[in-house]
This record gives structure tokens, sequence and C-alpha cells, in this order.
């Protein structure tokens, strides 16, 4: 049974060496050697990592074509919840007790040790802990949620009389692991790499603590695509015959439990561009769990003076989560939820729980509208509306949507079942990664593209100057030069040092205050009107490289914002210079060639 | 892995620096020719279908030529070269020639 493994060393024990001591700066060539794909004949499994389902998609080579890997159960979905239950009954079938639980066997622990059981933490990967959403999660969780040193938050959980705290990365990781070691039982064979399903508004921070997680449960690479972009390759494997040579654009709306995905992909034969994403993070399906259970509240509360107790609460919110998935369907039902003060017997009307979550819906609306702008698509280009997720089974989200686009244009999959699009694109993604060759399997390529602008500080005017833009297909590489600014305060007793200091930022905004610091880079310079060269790579997998070259000297730095942003800064780095951005950024495949005359035609 | 097709078309890419000589168009392609081409190239350099070194640069490089050629309208210099309608210049049908 692959659920015992040993528990990960929770943060506060392995501080030290993550201080801020290590910074990423390696001088060697290799960094440049980047590999992303493993050896040929490395297996590859694809993973849809909801915030309540996991779900596992492989290559299956009897078959030819992938298909869903059964837990030990067997079942095709094993729920989110990660257990750490201090009780007899695992001691006595031989299980440590500090060993997690995962799965279906965590969620069965959930009421009797709610401290100890967690669920739904994929919102909270990489966030800080002052983050709102973190207080609004912290509302409705029966456990508690603290910082870390770095000002991450930290699940705390009670165990063995003790408290320890784990990162979300750190329960992901003890998923993954549970899903690597179910994989590789099922299929036989050893699986170091996997193709892993995120929302598309997770930040590079986001994605690289998921990354790390990967790691950390033994996959020695993890591609991360978006829901979106998953659904829309499964979108392409169950479609019918299309004319080719026509550029089908479809819009991929991903409604999952705490997270919108919205994108729009453009499908050339076997060509997967991703044009345009957009999300809404910690904020998805379950925000209507939530308003039922207040509506619930509210409705005890005129009842009788019931005292509503943690455990009741939680009670009502997995009802609600019942509720809402049988009124998809029905027009009306009637549930009794039993609670310490009795059963609560209550009947709901699909119209009632659309009125409470009228703005749940404008809300979910917003990414559609975005993408549409920023991908420049004329509604009536998009060929199709590809819905997936749980959410999207809302009868009113679908016309909702349906009324944007003019025609009926919502997909039906006809091979595949919809709950599993994620999943099977992910499936897919993996085989293909595998170098698995197929004749179910088309040659699929997907070009994924950038969620973010990414942009370094300009000291004269304080703002960001963006360098690359969000949805710039990857990989992507750009040059900028820069000239360093001397400080404008007169000059002390102290002379003016000899380095430049670059901020390299994360956001869409030109303000520094709101977007996020991934690094902090430092290059001498011999006089400061001497010009800095900075490259900024961006490869497949998101990693990024940037390098600095001023007068002699070369520095790469690959930057991975994990655990802390880069700080390379030598010791004087606080009497360095900023630096103001001269000539616009230059895409590093334009090596000066000359355009000769040409005309294109429609 | 990677074929001895795909490491020269990388090598090919990287050698050449005119978008259109990068992409095989010529001017007188429809938008129609750009995309496939582009398709077709892609699905040989990208870094996931080619763990060849210097795949990402040519892919990068690939895209850019597309970029540029896609965001254009019509010639964007006219001059000195040798102009024909619909034929591409005279350097770009012998290079036509000797791919076929």
């Amino acid at each position: 049974m692959p659920t015992a493994m040993p528990a990960p060393t929770p943060t506060a024990e392995r501080g030290d060496e993550r201080g801020r001591e290590p910074m990423t700066v390696s001088p060697e060539p290799s960094i440049r050697s980047r590999s992303p794909s493993l050896p040929p004949g490395s297996h590859y499994i694809g993973i849809d990592l909801g915030t309540t389902l996991l779900r596992l998609c492989a290559y299956h080579p009897d078959l030819q074509t992938v298909r869903f890997v059964p837990n030990e159960r067997d079942k095709r979905k094993t729920p989110c919840f990660v257990a750490f239950p201090d009780d007899i009954e695992l001691v006595e079938s031989g299980r440590k007790a500090c060993d997690p639980v995962v799965g279906e066997e965590a969620q069965r622990w959930l009421f009797k040790y709610p401290k100890a059981t967690v669920f739904s933490w994929a919102q909270l990967v990489g966030l800080k802990f002052d983050d709102e959403r973190v207080a609004f999660y912290q509302r409705y969780a029966p456990y508690r949620l603290v910082k870390d040193k770095y000002a991450r938050v930290c699940v705390e959980i009670e165990h063995d009389g003790r408290q320890k705290h784990y990162r979300p990365e750190d329960l992901t990781a003890i998923l993954l692991t549970y899903a690597r070691q179910n994989a590789e039982q099922a299929l036989r064979h050893p699986i170091t790499g996997s193709v892993i399903t995120v929302p598309a508004g997770y930040t590079l921070l986001q994605r690289d603590a998921t990354k790390e997680a990967a790691r950390q449960a033994g996959f020695q690479h993890a591609r991360l695509i978006s829901n979106a972009a998953a659904a829309a390759i499964a979108f392409g494997f169950d479609r019918p015959a299309h004319p080719t040579s026509v550029t089908e654009y479809v819009l991929s709306f991903n409604l999952g439990a705490a997270h919108i995905d919205c994108a729009v992909v453009g499908i050339d034969e076997e060509v997967f561009e991703v044009l345009a994403s957009a999300g809404d993070v910690g904020f998805g399906a379950a925000d209507v769990d939530v308003r039922l259970l207040m509506h619930f509240v509210q409705d005890l509360s005129k009842q009788s003076n019931r005292k509503l107790t943690s455990l009741d609460l939680l009670s009502l919110r997995f009802g609600a989560e019942k509720i809402k998935k049988a009124l998809s369907t029905a027009d009306s039902i009637s549930h009794t939820i039993q609670l310490s003060s009795g059963a609560y017997a209550m009947t709901m009307t699909r119209e009632l729980l659309e009125t409470l979550c009228a703005d749940f819906f404008d809300r979910c609306l917003v990414p559609i509208q975005q993408v549409l702008v920023e991908a420049k698509m004329d509604i009536t280009k998009i060929s199709k509306v590809v819905l997936s997720g749980g959410g999207s089974h809302f009868p009113k989200l679908r016309d909702r949507i349906s009324s944007l686009f003019p025609g009926n244009h919502i997909y039906d999959f006809a091979l595949i079942d919809k709950h599993k699009a994620v999943g099977y694109g992910a499936g897919i993604e993996s085989a293909l990664l595998s170098g698995m060759r197929s004749p179910n399997i088309t040659n699929y390529l997907l070009i994924d593209s950038l969620s973010f602008s990414l942009g370094i500080l300009d000291t004269t005017t304080n703002t960001i100057k963006t360098l690359l833009k969000r949805n710039t297909a990857l990989p992507a590489q750009t040059t900028v030069t820069l000239r360093p600014i001397p400080p404008t305060t007169p000059p002390t007793s102290t002379p003016p040092a000899p380095i430049a200091v670059i901020k390299l930022y994360e956001g869409d905004t030109t303000d520094p205050k709101t977007c996020h610091l991934l690094a902090t880079l430092s290059t001498p310079i011999p006089t400061q009107d001497k010009h800095i060269t900075l490259s900024i790579d961006v490869d497949v997998d998101r990693t990024v490289l940037v390098t600095l070259v001023s007068d002699e000297t070369e520095k790469n730095v690959r930057v991975t914002d994990y655990p802390m942003p880069v700080f390379d800064v030598s010791e004087d780095w606080e009497r360095g210079v900023g630096v103001t951005v001269v000539g616009a950024g230059e895409r590093k495949g334009q090596a000066g060639g000359e355009v000769e005359g040409m005309e294109i035609q429609d | 892995m990677y074929t001895i097709a795909q490491e020269a078309e990388i090598n090919r890419i990287l050698s050449s620096s005119a978008p259109q000589t990068i992409l095989q168009v010529q001017r007188s392609s429809t938008k129609q020719t750009l995309k496939q081409t582009y398709r077709i190239k892609a699905l040989l350099v990208h870094p996931d279908k080619c763990d060849h070194p210097r795949a990402e640069e040519a892919f990068v490089r690939l895209r850019t030529a597309f970029e540029t050629i896609s965001a254009g309208n019509g010639p964007w210099r006219s001059g000195d070269e040798e102009k024909t309608s619909g034929m591409g210049t005279q350097r770009e049908r012998e290079r036509q020639d000797s791919f076929e």
C-alpha cells in the first residue's frame, strides 16, 4: 500500500540550511546547458492536481492511448486530503505515529481529528501570511495557519502532543508521493517525470513551490501546465475532424474549487498555442459552498438558539458542497445535516442558490473578457467554448457564458467525460513528453505563454520597465541595455560603489509596490557611464536565467524564487547604484537581419 | 534524442538572419503558407520535441521571425532588391529550387 511514507521534515528544522545565504549564483557553464526533458525512455505521468480531487492519467502501452490510473481503492479520483492521525488503530496496524495518511483514508479522519486533517490547501501554495486570501481561508478551516520565517503561510498540525508546521508545498509533496507510488504500482515501472496542472494565475513563486513539491515527491522533472491549456489539449483529442490548415480558436474556461482559469488557445492542426490566459486564484466553486454555509448559519440562528461548534461548521460546509452539486441537475433538494444539537433539515432551490451567488457569476466572467482583449480576439472568431472543471456544471453559468457568444458555441465532449478533460490533457502531454508515439495520439505541441510580465526597476522613475510582456510565447529571450544611475544625493565621504543593483519583478503594473520582487542582482561596473547588458531567458519550464554583462565580466544567475527571492548582492550593496533602461528591449532572435520587401496576403 | 533533420534545421535557422530566410517563405506567400511553414518548423525544433542543446535558441529565432512577418502588412522595404511580383527575388527562387 502506498499510503505509508516518511513525513517531510517540517520547516522549522529545515530553516538554517535554507537561510538567506545560499545565493543561487552558479559560475559554471552548466547553468546554460539546460535539458528540461529527461533522457529518452523516461516515463511521465499526467497529474490533474485539483483543489479537492487528484486524478492520474498515463499512457497505456497495450491500449496505445491514455487511461486514468486507479488508486489502491480502485477509484479514478483521490480526494486531496492529508491527515496526521494519532490513532491507536493505526499504531496497531504497524504504522508509525508520524506517518501521514492520504486520500480517502485521510478523509475518514476528518471529523475525529479535524485539527490534523488538511484539505483544500492548494490555494495556499506560495502565499504570504498577510495575504487577504489567507485570512479568508482561515475563517472556514479547522486548523490554524501560521507564519514561517519567510513570512509565508504554514499549516499548524497538532501531532503527538506537539505542534508541527507544514508548508502547503510539503502537503502537496505528500500527496504527489502517494500519486507516484500509486502509479508505479499500477503501471509496474518507475516514473521520473510528471505533467502537473496548476491554475493559470499561479505566479512564478507558486509554480516554483509546486515544482519543489514534485521534486520532494521523487519526480526529476515536473512540467506545469494550466488547467485551461490541459482542457484545450483534451478538446483537440476529442474534437471531430477539422478542416486542415484552418486555425481554430477556442476559449477554454475551467472553474475549479478554488480557481478560475481562462485561456484563448489557437489550434493549428497539431500546434496548440496559448495566446492569452488569465485567472483568479483563490476564488472558485468553493466560494459557492461558503455562501450556502453562511446562509445556513443565518437560517439556524433564526430557527432557535442553536450553538454551532467548529465541527458543525465543517458538517455544514461539506453538506453545502453536496447540495450545490445536486442543484446542478435538480431544481430543488431536501437535505438533512447532522449537527451536534440535532438534525438540521432544509430545502434548497436552485433559484435561491442563484440569488445567493449573483455576483459570483459576474466575477466568473471577468477573466473571459480579459483574455479576449489580451488575445486581440474578436468574439466571432472563437469557434468553440470548452468548459471544464466541477464549477462549470452550474446551469446559470453555462447560460451566462453562452449568451456572451453568438450562436451555441459551448462544446460538449463526445469521447471523454468533461470532468476528466483536464486530467486527459495532462495525460496526453505526459505521453508526448515521454516520447510515446501511437496512432491514437497525434504528436501535439503545446506552446505555453508567460502568465505575468517580467520587468526591472528603473530607478530614475521608480517604475517597472516591462521586458517580457505577459502572454509572450515560451521559451522567450530578451536583451536590454542598462545605464547605471549615480545617486542624486551630494557626494559624501564614501566613494560611489562600483556595483549596479538590478531588481527583477514579476507583475502586470508599473508600480513596484503591486508587483512581486523575484530577485535583486548586482554586477560590478568599472565606471558609471559604462553600459550593462541584461538578458532574460525563460525556458519552457519557466526557469528564469538572467545574464549580466558589464565590461569584461559576465555573470549568469538562475532565478529561482524559492524559498526566498534571490539576493545576489555583495556586502556593500546598499551603496550600489540603480539603473535606467536605455533603448527598447530587443528580442534575441533578431540578429540584425534585414527584412526584404514582402507582402503577406490574407 | 534528435534526428539529423532536426539538427540540420536548427543549424540552418541559427545561421540565417532575415525573418523570411529563417521561415523559408517568399514575398508572395499567403498567411496560410506562413502559418503552415511555421507550424512544421516549430514541431521540428521546439525544445519539447528536440533535446538539441540549441533547440531553444533556434525556436526563439523562429518564433521572432514568424511574429515579425505576421505583424507587418505589405512591403517594409522597397528599393535596391530585385523585385518580381509573385515569385520572390531571384535569390529566393534559387534557394527555393535548391530545396526542391
